[in-house]
Protein backbone atom coordinates (compact mmCIF):
# COMPACT_ATOMS: atom_id res chain seq x y z
CA UNK A 1 0.00 0.00 0.00
CA UNK A 2 1.44 3.39 -0.97
CA UNK A 3 2.14 5.94 1.76
CA UNK A 4 -0.08 8.51 0.02
CA UNK A 5 -3.10 6.20 0.01
CA UNK A 6 -2.38 5.16 3.60
CA UNK A 7 -2.37 8.81 4.68
CA UNK A 8 -5.57 9.53 2.70
CA UNK A 9 -7.49 6.66 4.34
CA UNK A 10 -6.06 7.69 7.73
CA UNK A 11 -7.23 11.30 7.40
CA UNK A 12 -10.73 10.38 6.17
CA UNK A 13 -11.27 8.09 9.12
CA UNK A 14 -9.87 10.66 11.57
CA UNK A 15 -12.18 13.39 10.23
CA UNK A 16 -15.14 11.02 10.35
CA UNK A 17 -14.66 10.25 14.03
CA UNK A 18 -13.82 13.82 15.00
CA UNK A 19 -17.03 15.07 13.36
CA UNK A 20 -19.11 13.77 16.30
CA UNK A 21 -17.78 16.32 18.78
CA UNK A 22 -20.17 15.53 21.57
CA UNK A 23 -19.16 11.87 21.36
CA UNK A 24 -15.54 12.89 21.51
CA UNK A 25 -15.86 15.11 24.58
CA UNK A 26 -18.21 12.73 26.35
CA UNK A 27 -15.81 9.88 25.80
CA UNK A 28 -12.70 11.98 26.52
CA UNK A 29 -13.73 13.73 29.65
CA UNK A 30 -16.60 11.81 31.19
CA UNK A 31 -15.70 8.25 30.10
CA UNK A 32 -12.02 8.45 31.06
CA UNK A 33 -12.82 10.36 34.25
CA UNK A 34 -15.38 7.73 35.26
CA UNK A 35 -12.81 4.96 34.79
CA UNK A 36 -10.20 6.94 36.70
CA UNK A 37 -12.47 7.75 39.66
CA UNK A 38 -13.45 4.08 39.94
CA UNK A 39 -9.87 2.81 40.26
CA UNK A 40 -9.03 5.70 42.60
CA UNK A 41 -11.91 4.73 44.94
CA UNK A 42 -11.05 1.03 44.72
CA UNK A 43 -7.41 1.45 45.66
CA UNK A 44 -8.04 4.23 48.19
CA UNK A 45 -10.31 1.78 50.03
CA UNK A 46 -7.62 -0.92 49.97
CA UNK A 47 -4.52 1.18 50.72
CA UNK A 48 -5.72 2.96 53.82
CA UNK A 49 -2.49 2.88 55.84
CA UNK A 50 0.09 5.60 55.01
CA UNK A 51 3.09 4.46 52.94
CA UNK A 52 1.39 1.18 51.97
CA UNK A 53 2.46 -0.61 48.82
CA UNK A 54 0.79 -3.36 46.76
CA UNK A 55 2.70 -5.35 44.16
CA UNK A 56 5.57 -2.87 44.56
CA UNK A 57 3.37 0.15 43.83
CA UNK A 58 2.54 2.99 46.19
CA UNK A 59 -0.95 4.52 45.94
CA UNK A 60 0.35 7.29 43.65
CA UNK A 61 2.17 4.65 41.59
CA UNK A 62 -1.02 2.63 41.11
CA UNK A 63 -2.92 5.78 40.14
CA UNK A 64 -0.24 6.57 37.54
CA UNK A 65 -0.35 2.96 36.28
CA UNK A 66 -4.11 3.06 35.76
CA UNK A 67 -4.10 6.53 34.16
CA UNK A 68 -1.50 5.24 31.70
CA UNK A 69 -3.44 1.99 31.09
CA UNK A 70 -6.71 3.88 30.51
CA UNK A 71 -5.17 6.40 28.10
CA UNK A 72 -2.69 4.12 26.33
CA UNK A 73 -5.25 1.31 26.26
CA UNK A 74 -7.46 3.44 24.00
CA UNK A 75 -4.58 3.50 21.52
CA UNK A 76 -4.34 -0.29 21.66
CA UNK A 77 -7.95 -1.51 21.87
CA UNK A 78 -9.58 1.14 19.64
CA UNK A 79 -13.19 0.04 19.93
CA UNK A 80 -14.08 1.39 16.45
CA UNK A 81 -12.03 -1.31 14.73
CA UNK A 82 -12.78 -4.41 16.77
CA UNK A 83 -15.51 -5.80 14.52
CA UNK A 84 -14.88 -4.18 11.13
CA UNK A 85 -13.36 -7.19 9.34
CA UNK A 86 -15.97 -9.71 10.52
CA UNK A 87 -18.69 -7.23 9.54
CA UNK A 88 -17.22 -6.95 6.02
CA UNK A 89 -17.19 -10.74 5.69
CA UNK A 90 -20.61 -11.11 7.26
CA UNK A 91 -22.44 -8.59 5.08
CA UNK A 92 -20.46 -9.25 1.90
CA UNK A 93 -18.82 -5.80 1.97
CA UNK A 94 -15.43 -7.50 1.65
CA UNK A 95 -16.06 -7.90 -2.11
CA UNK A 96 -15.68 -4.14 -2.54
CA UNK A 97 -12.24 -4.15 -0.93
CA UNK A 98 -11.08 -7.10 -3.01
CA UNK A 99 -11.54 -4.94 -6.11
CA UNK A 100 -9.37 -2.15 -4.69
CA UNK A 101 -5.80 -2.11 -6.05
CA UNK A 102 -4.39 -2.29 -2.53
CA UNK A 103 -3.99 -4.78 0.33
CA UNK A 104 -7.04 -5.22 2.55
CA UNK A 105 -5.02 -5.38 5.77
CA UNK A 106 -3.14 -2.14 4.94
CA UNK A 107 -6.39 -0.37 4.13
CA UNK A 108 -8.06 -1.48 7.36
CA UNK A 109 -4.98 -0.71 9.45
CA UNK A 110 -4.88 2.84 8.03
CA UNK A 111 -8.57 3.22 8.96
CA UNK A 112 -7.80 1.93 12.43
CA UNK A 113 -4.95 4.38 12.97
CA UNK A 114 -7.04 7.27 11.63
CA UNK A 115 -9.82 6.40 14.02
CA UNK A 116 -7.36 6.68 16.88
CA UNK A 117 -6.82 10.40 16.51
CA UNK A 118 -9.43 11.20 19.21
CA UNK A 119 -7.59 8.83 21.56
CA UNK A 120 -4.27 10.61 20.84
CA UNK A 121 -5.89 13.95 21.70
CA UNK A 122 -7.24 12.37 24.90
CA UNK A 123 -3.81 11.02 25.80
CA UNK A 124 -2.17 14.43 25.40
CA UNK A 125 -4.96 16.43 27.10
CA UNK A 126 -5.55 14.13 30.07
CA UNK A 127 -1.82 13.36 30.38
CA UNK A 128 -1.19 17.08 30.82
CA UNK A 129 -4.02 17.36 33.35
CA UNK A 130 -2.47 14.46 35.31
CA UNK A 131 0.96 16.11 35.35
CA UNK A 132 -0.53 19.40 36.55
CA UNK A 133 -2.96 18.08 39.15
CA UNK A 134 -1.84 14.75 40.62
CA UNK A 135 1.30 13.93 42.63
CA UNK A 136 4.17 12.26 40.83
CA UNK A 137 4.86 8.81 42.32
CA UNK A 138 8.28 8.37 43.92
CA UNK A 139 8.91 4.98 42.32
CA UNK A 140 8.41 6.36 38.81
CA UNK A 141 11.66 6.40 36.82
CA UNK A 142 10.43 8.48 33.93
CA UNK A 143 13.20 9.49 31.51
CA UNK A 144 13.53 10.19 27.77
CA UNK A 145 14.70 6.57 27.44
CA UNK A 146 11.70 5.13 29.28
CA UNK A 147 9.32 7.33 27.27
CA UNK A 148 10.89 6.09 24.05
CA UNK A 149 10.71 2.47 25.25
CA UNK A 150 7.09 2.97 26.32
CA UNK A 151 6.08 4.51 23.00
CA UNK A 152 7.85 1.79 20.99
CA UNK A 153 6.13 -0.87 23.10
CA UNK A 154 2.83 0.96 22.53
CA UNK A 155 3.33 0.88 18.74
CA UNK A 156 4.02 -2.84 18.96
CA UNK A 157 0.98 -3.33 21.22
CA UNK A 158 -1.22 -1.62 18.66
CA UNK A 159 -0.07 -3.88 15.86
CA UNK A 160 -0.09 -7.00 18.03
CA UNK A 161 -3.61 -6.37 19.30
CA UNK A 162 -4.93 -5.79 15.80
CA UNK A 163 -3.16 -8.91 14.49
CA UNK A 164 -4.79 -10.95 17.25
CA UNK A 165 -8.27 -9.47 16.75
CA UNK A 166 -7.87 -9.78 12.98
CA UNK A 167 -7.24 -13.53 13.24
CA UNK A 168 -10.23 -13.96 15.56
CA UNK A 169 -12.46 -12.01 13.18
CA UNK A 170 -11.49 -14.20 10.23
CA UNK A 171 -13.53 -16.99 11.85
CA UNK A 172 -16.45 -15.05 10.33
CA UNK A 173 -15.73 -16.90 7.07
CA UNK A 174 -17.30 -19.95 8.74
CA UNK A 175 -19.38 -18.61 11.62
CA UNK A 176 -22.38 -16.35 11.18
CA UNK A 177 -21.44 -14.06 14.02
CA UNK A 178 -18.09 -13.75 15.77
CA UNK A 179 -18.92 -10.76 17.96
CA UNK A 180 -18.86 -13.01 21.03
CA UNK A 181 -15.44 -14.41 20.10
CA UNK A 182 -13.98 -10.90 19.85
CA UNK A 183 -15.52 -9.86 23.17
CA UNK A 184 -14.18 -13.07 24.75
CA UNK A 185 -10.68 -12.14 23.54
CA UNK A 186 -11.11 -8.68 25.05
CA UNK A 187 -12.12 -10.14 28.45
CA UNK A 188 -9.05 -12.37 28.55
CA UNK A 189 -6.65 -9.73 27.30
CA UNK A 190 -7.85 -7.16 29.85
CA UNK A 191 -7.32 -9.54 32.75
CA UNK A 192 -4.12 -11.24 31.61
CA UNK A 193 -2.75 -8.12 29.91
CA UNK A 194 -2.63 -5.97 33.04
CA UNK A 195 -5.54 -3.67 32.22
CA UNK A 196 -7.75 -4.75 35.13
CA UNK A 197 -4.89 -5.19 37.60
CA UNK A 198 -1.12 -4.65 37.38
CA UNK A 199 0.49 -8.00 36.54
CA UNK A 200 2.89 -7.52 39.47
CA UNK A 201 -0.07 -8.38 41.73
CA UNK A 202 -0.65 -11.78 40.18
CA UNK A 203 0.66 -14.84 42.05
CA UNK A 204 4.36 -15.59 41.45
CA UNK A 205 3.65 -18.97 39.81
CA UNK A 206 1.64 -17.27 37.07
CA UNK A 207 4.13 -14.54 36.16
CA UNK A 208 6.37 -16.65 33.91
CA UNK A 209 3.31 -17.80 31.94
CA UNK A 210 1.96 -14.28 31.65
CA UNK A 211 5.31 -13.12 30.24
CA UNK A 212 5.10 -15.72 27.49
CA UNK A 213 1.48 -15.07 26.48
CA UNK A 214 0.75 -12.21 24.06
CA UNK A 215 -1.66 -10.35 26.38
CA UNK A 216 0.98 -8.69 28.58
CA UNK A 217 2.29 -6.89 25.50
CA UNK A 218 -1.11 -5.24 24.90
CA UNK A 219 -1.29 -3.15 28.07
CA UNK A 220 1.07 -4.01 30.93
CA UNK A 221 4.35 -4.04 29.03
CA UNK A 222 4.00 -0.57 27.39
CA UNK A 223 2.96 1.01 30.70
CA UNK A 224 5.71 -0.72 32.71
CA UNK A 225 8.23 0.36 30.06
CA UNK A 226 7.00 3.96 30.27
CA UNK A 227 7.27 3.88 34.07
CA UNK A 228 10.89 2.76 33.80
CA UNK A 229 10.17 -0.57 35.48
CA UNK A 230 11.58 -2.67 32.62
CA UNK A 231 15.39 -2.86 32.32
CA UNK A 232 16.71 -2.53 28.72
CA UNK A 233 17.62 -6.22 28.40
CA UNK A 234 14.21 -7.35 29.62
CA UNK A 235 12.60 -4.78 27.34
CA UNK A 236 14.40 -6.20 24.30
CA UNK A 237 13.27 -9.71 25.23
CA UNK A 238 9.71 -8.43 25.69
CA UNK A 239 9.73 -6.70 22.32
CA UNK A 240 11.07 -9.91 20.79
CA UNK A 241 8.25 -11.97 22.32
CA UNK A 242 5.68 -9.41 21.16
CA UNK A 243 7.09 -9.40 17.62
CA UNK A 244 7.15 -13.21 17.66
CA UNK A 245 3.43 -13.25 18.50
CA UNK A 246 2.81 -10.69 15.74
CA UNK A 247 4.50 -13.02 13.24
CA UNK A 248 2.53 -16.02 14.53
CA UNK A 249 -0.77 -14.16 14.24
CA UNK A 250 0.18 -12.92 10.77
CA UNK A 251 1.05 -16.44 9.65
CA UNK A 252 -2.15 -17.84 11.13
CA UNK A 253 -4.19 -15.06 9.50
CA UNK A 254 -2.60 -15.74 6.13
CA UNK A 255 -3.53 -19.42 6.29
CA UNK A 256 -7.06 -18.77 7.54
CA UNK A 257 -7.56 -15.98 4.97
CA UNK A 258 -6.58 -18.31 2.10
CA UNK A 259 -8.93 -21.05 3.30
CA UNK A 260 -11.68 -18.53 3.95
CA UNK A 261 -11.39 -16.87 0.56
CA UNK A 262 -11.94 -20.22 -1.14
CA UNK A 263 -15.45 -20.32 0.23
CA UNK A 264 -16.30 -16.61 0.42
CA UNK A 265 -19.35 -16.00 -1.76
CA UNK A 266 -19.66 -12.25 -1.28
CA UNK A 267 -23.40 -12.60 -0.86
CA UNK A 268 -23.61 -11.56 2.78
CA UNK A 269 -26.42 -12.21 5.22
CA UNK B 1 -52.01 -7.32 30.47
CA UNK B 2 -53.02 -10.62 28.83
CA UNK B 3 -52.39 -9.09 25.41
CA UNK B 4 -48.85 -8.10 26.45
CA UNK B 5 -48.19 -11.56 27.84
CA UNK B 6 -49.39 -13.19 24.63
CA UNK B 7 -47.25 -10.82 22.61
CA UNK B 8 -44.21 -11.66 24.74
CA UNK B 9 -44.75 -15.37 24.16
CA UNK B 10 -44.60 -14.67 20.41
CA UNK B 11 -41.33 -12.79 20.97
CA UNK B 12 -39.95 -15.84 22.81
CA UNK B 13 -40.97 -18.28 20.08
CA UNK B 14 -39.50 -16.08 17.37
CA UNK B 15 -36.23 -15.53 19.29
CA UNK B 16 -35.71 -19.23 20.06
CA UNK B 17 -36.27 -20.28 16.45
CA UNK B 18 -33.85 -17.58 15.27
CA UNK B 19 -31.20 -18.52 17.84
CA UNK B 20 -31.29 -22.13 16.70
CA UNK B 21 -30.55 -21.01 13.13
CA UNK B 22 -27.20 -19.60 14.28
CA UNK B 23 -25.94 -22.52 16.34
CA UNK B 24 -22.27 -21.58 16.39
CA UNK B 25 -23.11 -18.10 17.64
CA UNK B 26 -25.32 -19.73 20.27
CA UNK B 27 -22.28 -21.67 21.49
CA UNK B 28 -19.95 -18.64 21.30
CA UNK B 29 -22.31 -16.53 23.39
CA UNK B 30 -22.42 -19.16 26.12
CA UNK B 31 -18.62 -19.46 26.16
CA UNK B 32 -18.23 -15.65 26.11
CA UNK B 33 -20.26 -15.27 29.29
CA UNK B 34 -18.31 -18.09 30.91
CA UNK B 35 -15.16 -16.09 30.21
CA UNK B 36 -16.79 -12.94 31.61
CA UNK B 37 -17.60 -14.75 34.84
CA UNK B 38 -14.14 -16.30 34.93
CA UNK B 39 -12.31 -12.98 34.49
CA UNK B 40 -14.42 -11.26 37.15
CA UNK B 41 -13.86 -14.09 39.64
CA UNK B 42 -10.13 -14.08 38.88
CA UNK B 43 -10.08 -10.28 39.32
CA UNK B 44 -11.55 -10.57 42.81
CA UNK B 45 -9.29 -13.54 43.54
CA UNK B 46 -6.14 -11.57 42.69
CA UNK B 47 -7.46 -8.43 44.42
CA UNK B 48 -8.06 -10.35 47.65
CA UNK B 49 -4.45 -11.50 47.41
CA UNK B 50 -3.61 -7.85 48.14
CA UNK B 51 -6.16 -7.16 50.85
CA UNK B 52 -8.24 -9.08 53.36
CA UNK B 53 -11.38 -6.99 52.85
CA UNK B 54 -12.92 -4.76 50.24
CA UNK B 55 -15.64 -2.30 51.19
CA UNK B 56 -16.09 -4.20 54.46
CA UNK B 57 -16.50 -7.60 52.81
CA UNK B 58 -14.23 -10.62 52.90
CA UNK B 59 -13.75 -12.86 49.85
CA UNK B 60 -16.76 -15.20 50.41
CA UNK B 61 -19.02 -12.16 50.82
CA UNK B 62 -17.56 -10.53 47.71
CA UNK B 63 -18.20 -13.76 45.80
CA UNK B 64 -21.88 -13.65 46.75
CA UNK B 65 -22.02 -10.00 45.68
CA UNK B 66 -20.34 -10.60 42.31
CA UNK B 67 -22.41 -13.74 41.67
CA UNK B 68 -25.51 -11.63 42.32
CA UNK B 69 -24.23 -9.20 39.74
CA UNK B 70 -23.72 -12.10 37.28
CA UNK B 71 -27.39 -13.02 37.66
CA UNK B 72 -28.39 -9.40 36.99
CA UNK B 73 -26.07 -9.24 33.98
CA UNK B 74 -27.46 -12.54 32.65
CA UNK B 75 -31.04 -11.29 33.06
CA UNK B 76 -30.07 -8.10 31.26
CA UNK B 77 -28.30 -9.95 28.45
CA UNK B 78 -31.20 -12.37 28.06
CA UNK B 79 -34.16 -10.03 28.14
CA UNK B 80 -33.10 -6.55 27.03
CA UNK B 81 -29.46 -6.15 25.93
CA UNK B 82 -30.02 -7.02 22.25
CA UNK B 83 -32.86 -4.52 22.13
CA UNK B 84 -30.69 -1.83 23.69
CA UNK B 85 -28.04 -2.34 20.99
CA UNK B 86 -30.68 -2.00 18.29
CA UNK B 87 -32.36 1.14 19.63
CA UNK B 88 -29.83 3.74 18.34
CA UNK B 89 -29.79 2.03 14.94
CA UNK B 90 -33.58 2.12 14.69
CA UNK B 91 -33.64 5.80 15.68
CA UNK B 92 -30.91 6.82 13.23
CA UNK B 93 -32.30 4.85 10.30
CA UNK B 94 -35.81 6.11 10.86
CA UNK B 95 -36.97 2.51 11.37
CA UNK B 96 -38.63 3.39 14.65
CA UNK B 97 -41.75 4.31 12.66
CA UNK B 98 -42.72 0.67 12.28
CA UNK B 99 -42.64 0.19 16.03
CA UNK B 100 -44.44 3.40 16.90
CA UNK B 101 -47.37 2.45 14.68
CA UNK B 102 -48.13 -0.73 16.62
CA UNK B 103 -51.03 -0.73 19.07
CA UNK B 104 -48.84 -1.52 22.09
CA UNK B 105 -46.51 0.50 24.32
CA UNK B 106 -43.48 1.44 22.19
CA UNK B 107 -41.21 1.21 25.24
CA UNK B 108 -42.42 -2.32 25.97
CA UNK B 109 -42.03 -3.38 22.37
CA UNK B 110 -38.59 -1.87 21.82
CA UNK B 111 -37.21 -3.06 25.17
CA UNK B 112 -38.38 -6.66 25.07
CA UNK B 113 -38.91 -7.58 21.43
CA UNK B 114 -35.77 -9.66 21.12
CA UNK B 115 -35.15 -12.33 23.73
CA UNK B 116 -31.54 -13.57 23.65
CA UNK B 117 -32.15 -17.30 23.79
CA UNK B 118 -28.40 -17.88 23.58
CA UNK B 119 -27.87 -15.97 26.85
CA UNK B 120 -30.63 -17.95 28.53
CA UNK B 121 -28.25 -20.81 29.36
CA UNK B 122 -25.97 -18.31 31.07
CA UNK B 123 -28.78 -17.34 33.36
CA UNK B 124 -28.72 -20.92 34.66
CA UNK B 125 -24.93 -20.76 34.94
CA UNK B 126 -24.99 -17.44 36.82
CA UNK B 127 -27.74 -18.80 39.07
CA UNK B 128 -25.59 -21.87 39.72
CA UNK B 129 -22.62 -19.69 40.67
CA UNK B 130 -24.80 -17.68 43.03
CA UNK B 131 -26.14 -20.90 44.57
CA UNK B 132 -22.58 -22.18 45.03
CA UNK B 133 -21.44 -18.86 46.59
CA UNK B 134 -24.40 -18.89 48.99
CA UNK B 135 -23.95 -22.56 49.89
CA UNK B 136 -20.23 -22.17 50.59
CA UNK B 137 -20.73 -19.06 52.75
CA UNK B 138 -20.01 -19.96 56.36
CA UNK B 139 -21.77 -17.00 58.02
CA UNK B 140 -25.41 -17.10 59.14
CA UNK B 141 -27.92 -16.81 56.27
CA UNK B 142 -31.60 -17.01 57.13
CA UNK B 143 -34.05 -18.13 54.45
CA UNK B 144 -36.01 -14.91 54.79
CA UNK B 145 -32.90 -12.84 54.07
CA UNK B 146 -31.96 -14.98 51.08
CA UNK B 147 -35.46 -14.54 49.62
CA UNK B 148 -35.28 -10.77 50.20
CA UNK B 149 -31.86 -10.75 48.52
CA UNK B 150 -33.23 -12.58 45.48
CA UNK B 151 -36.15 -10.15 45.28
CA UNK B 152 -33.77 -7.20 45.43
CA UNK B 153 -31.62 -8.80 42.73
CA UNK B 154 -34.66 -8.80 40.43
CA UNK B 155 -35.27 -5.17 41.34
CA UNK B 156 -31.58 -4.50 40.60
CA UNK B 157 -31.95 -6.03 37.14
CA UNK B 158 -34.87 -3.69 36.47
CA UNK B 159 -32.89 -0.67 37.69
CA UNK B 160 -29.95 -1.71 35.51
CA UNK B 161 -32.25 -1.73 32.47
CA UNK B 162 -33.67 1.70 33.37
CA UNK B 163 -30.17 3.19 33.72
CA UNK B 164 -28.99 1.60 30.48
CA UNK B 165 -31.88 2.86 28.38
CA UNK B 166 -31.65 6.33 29.94
CA UNK B 167 -28.06 6.47 28.67
CA UNK B 168 -29.26 5.57 25.16
CA UNK B 169 -32.29 7.84 24.84
CA UNK B 170 -30.20 10.99 24.13
CA UNK B 171 -29.50 9.40 20.73
CA UNK B 172 -32.82 10.97 19.66
CA UNK B 173 -31.08 14.36 19.84
CA UNK B 174 -27.40 13.48 19.34
CA UNK B 175 -27.73 10.93 16.49
CA UNK B 176 -24.59 9.09 17.54
CA UNK B 177 -24.70 6.56 20.35
CA UNK B 178 -21.03 5.65 20.38
CA UNK B 179 -19.96 8.07 23.10
CA UNK B 180 -23.06 7.31 25.16
CA UNK B 181 -22.54 3.57 24.81
CA UNK B 182 -18.93 3.80 25.91
CA UNK B 183 -19.93 6.14 28.73
CA UNK B 184 -22.47 3.59 29.98
CA UNK B 185 -19.87 0.81 29.80
CA UNK B 186 -17.51 2.94 31.93
CA UNK B 187 -20.17 4.00 34.43
CA UNK B 188 -21.77 0.54 34.72
CA UNK B 189 -18.52 -0.73 36.28
CA UNK B 190 -19.48 1.19 39.45
CA UNK B 191 -22.24 -1.36 39.92
CA UNK B 192 -19.68 -4.16 39.84
CA UNK B 193 -17.88 -2.85 42.94
CA UNK B 194 -19.02 -2.80 46.59
CA UNK B 195 -20.87 0.38 47.55
CA UNK B 196 -18.67 1.04 50.58
CA UNK B 197 -15.49 1.61 48.60
CA UNK B 198 -17.07 4.92 47.54
CA UNK B 199 -17.19 7.99 49.75
CA UNK B 200 -19.04 11.31 50.08
CA UNK B 201 -21.08 12.77 47.24
CA UNK B 202 -20.14 10.00 44.86
CA UNK B 203 -21.58 7.36 47.18
CA UNK B 204 -24.73 9.43 47.64
CA UNK B 205 -25.06 9.80 43.87
CA UNK B 206 -24.66 6.05 43.40
CA UNK B 207 -27.66 5.33 45.60
CA UNK B 208 -29.88 8.13 44.30
CA UNK B 209 -29.48 9.86 40.91
CA UNK B 210 -27.36 7.10 39.34
CA UNK B 211 -28.40 4.16 41.51
CA UNK B 212 -25.83 1.61 40.36
CA UNK B 213 -25.00 0.65 43.94
CA UNK B 214 -28.63 -0.39 44.43
CA UNK B 215 -28.29 -2.89 41.58
CA UNK B 216 -26.19 -5.60 43.26
CA UNK B 217 -24.22 -4.08 46.15
CA UNK B 218 -27.13 -2.98 48.36
CA UNK B 219 -28.96 -6.30 47.94
CA UNK B 220 -25.79 -8.08 49.13
CA UNK B 221 -25.59 -5.70 52.11
CA UNK B 222 -29.20 -6.54 52.94
CA UNK B 223 -28.31 -10.23 52.81
CA UNK B 224 -25.48 -9.82 55.32
CA UNK B 225 -26.98 -7.14 57.57
CA UNK B 226 -30.73 -7.54 57.20
CA UNK B 227 -33.42 -5.36 55.67
CA UNK B 228 -34.48 -2.32 57.65
CA UNK B 229 -37.61 -0.26 56.80
CA UNK B 230 -35.58 2.84 55.76
CA UNK B 231 -33.53 0.72 53.32
CA UNK B 232 -36.69 -0.82 51.86
CA UNK B 233 -38.33 2.60 51.46
CA UNK B 234 -35.15 4.01 49.95
CA UNK B 235 -34.86 1.25 47.33
CA UNK B 236 -38.58 1.43 46.50
CA UNK B 237 -38.61 5.21 46.13
CA UNK B 238 -35.47 5.28 43.97
CA UNK B 239 -36.78 2.48 41.72
CA UNK B 240 -40.19 4.13 41.29
CA UNK B 241 -38.62 7.54 40.64
CA UNK B 242 -36.17 6.08 38.11
CA UNK B 243 -39.03 4.36 36.25
CA UNK B 244 -41.15 7.54 36.28
CA UNK B 245 -38.17 9.47 34.93
CA UNK B 246 -37.71 6.88 32.17
CA UNK B 247 -41.36 7.19 31.10
CA UNK B 248 -41.11 10.99 31.02
CA UNK B 249 -37.76 10.92 29.20
CA UNK B 250 -39.08 8.43 26.63
CA UNK B 251 -42.13 10.59 25.88
CA UNK B 252 -39.91 13.67 25.49
CA UNK B 253 -37.61 11.73 23.16
CA UNK B 254 -40.46 10.47 21.00
CA UNK B 255 -41.71 14.05 20.59
CA UNK B 256 -38.27 14.92 19.16
CA UNK B 257 -38.19 11.95 16.81
CA UNK B 258 -38.29 13.23 13.25
CA UNK B 259 -38.26 9.86 11.48
CA UNK B 260 -35.54 11.19 9.17
CA UNK B 261 -32.80 8.68 8.55
CA UNK B 262 -29.06 9.27 8.57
Amino acid sequence: MSLGLFWHVFSIEARKLMSYRFDFWLNTMAGSLAQFVLVWCLWASIMTEPGATRGGYSFDGIVFYYVAVILMGKLVGASHSQHDVSQDIYDGGLSRYLLFPTAYFGFKYAQRLGGMLPAVVQLVLLGLVYLLVLPFPEELHLSPGSVLMGLSALALANLLFYSCIWLVQLVAFWADNVWSLVVMTLFISRLLGGSMLPLAMFPDWSRAWLDLLPFRYFYGFPVESLMGDVPPREWLIGMGIGLGWCCLFALGSRLVWRRGMLQFTGVGI
Amino acid sequence: MGRYLRLYLYFLRFSFSRALEFRLDFFFRVVMDVFFYGTQLAFFGVLYGQTSELGGWDLPQALIFISGFFVIDALHMTFVANNMWMLPILVNKGDLDYHLLRPVSSLFFLSLREFAANSFLNLALAGGLLGWALASYEGPLETERVLTFLGLILNGAFLYYVIHICFLIPVFWLHSARGLGEMFQAVAKYGERPERIFRGYLRRALVTVLPLSLVASRPAQVLFEGLTPPVLVHISVVTATAFAFLLWFWRRALRSYSSASS
